[in-house]
């Protein structure tokens, strides 16, 4: 990279840093290498913080996290995790709406599964090895 | 400079807040996807009550809608400024409708759409196609005398969001 770039970026760094050829570029290229992580980690981290929210949200409506979100997804519902926190912080009703939907979807399927109660012949599952096996009807 | 455009966005209070809640559940499940819904619907200088008389849509005051726009999900309201990846098939000036709305609430209701609402659009005006803020690419790999600069800006379109509307 250009030095006049260097130096650019490396306005505000500590001691020498700023101000030597040498020590800038090494401070500025530890910068740049940490940003292209960064940008990754930066999808990872916030799609963590939305999950956090959602089920801070949810937790207040009797749901959790994970029931809440198999609710939606099996009533094909495909608003994202970004919207949905959003949703959670600044508009309760909307989203108390939202944990309405998904009781009264998780209220038609069986057991902690996206398989409807209807298409299930014995509705409590004998349990081998710690594995339930519902028995599904035949199509 | 660009940020101070939109801060407003982020830090908007809602008017919303003070409202009760009824779900408008379908009862029919749509199996369209949204991979596979169209593009938005791009209307040439048409007038917003215009369009909405021409197809019987009313404009819901005081709400918000869940678009889906460029592959993103935005919460807008009337008069928000978004940032959206480029629309390539789009001009400065146009009007468009946004025809993939997830969730729209009012102040008495909230419709969930399955995946999709279908009865509701929304309004938008191209005000700008820019690009947004330039990543510099820096690869290095140590002891390795690999070192490798590149970088990349993304195209962006700014949309004006208008009414949000509902057909009758």
């Amino acid at each position: 990279m250009n030095i006049d770039k260097i130096f650019k970026l490396a306005k505000g760094y500590f001691g020498r840093s700023k101000n030597c050829k040498s020590l800038a570029r090494e401070r500025v290229e530890k910068g740049l290498e940490y940003n292209y992580v960064s940008r990754r980690l930066k999808k990872r981290d916030f799609r963590a913080q939305w999950i956090q929210r959602i089920n801070a949200g949810t937790r207040q409506h009797g749901l959790n996290y994970s029931d809440f979100m198999r609710g939606l997804i099996s009533s094909d519902c495909q608003i994202n995790r970004k919207i949905l926190s959003e949703l959670a912080v600044t508009e309760p009703f909307s989203f108390k709406a939202l944990t309405v939907q998904a009781k009264d979807q998780l209220s038609k399927l069986h057991f902690k599964t996206y398989i409807p109660k209807e298409d299930i012949i014995n509705p409590t599952p004998q349990v081998k090895a710690g594995i339930e096996t519902p028995t599904l009807k035949q199509k | 400079m660009m940020m101070n455009r939109f801060s407003n966005l982020f830090m908007r209070s809602s008017s919303l807040m003070n409202r009760s809640y009824t779900t408008t559940h379908k009862s029919s499940t749509t199996t369209t996807t949204m991979a596979t819904a169209s593009a938005p619907t791009t209307v040439k200088l048409i007038d917003e009550s215009e369009y909405n008389q021409k197809h019987s849509f009313t404009a819901i005051e005081n709400s918000f809608a869940v678009v889906h726009v460029g592959g993103k999900q935005y919460k807008v309201i009337k008069g928000d400024l978004i940032m959206t990846d480029r629309l390539p098939t789009v001009e400065v000036g146009e009007h468009i409708v946004l025809d993939k709305v997830l969730l729209v609430g009012t102040q008495d209701s909230t419709t969930i759409g399955t995946p999709l609402a279908e009865e509701y659009k929304v309004h938008a005006y191209i005000e700008e196609q820019s690009k947004s803020q330039h990543v510099t690419i820096f690869k290095h790999k140590r002891r390795k005398n690999y070192k490798r600069t590149t970088g990349f800006t993304p195209l962006a379109t700014t949309l004006r969001i208008g009414e949000i509307i509902k057909k009758n």
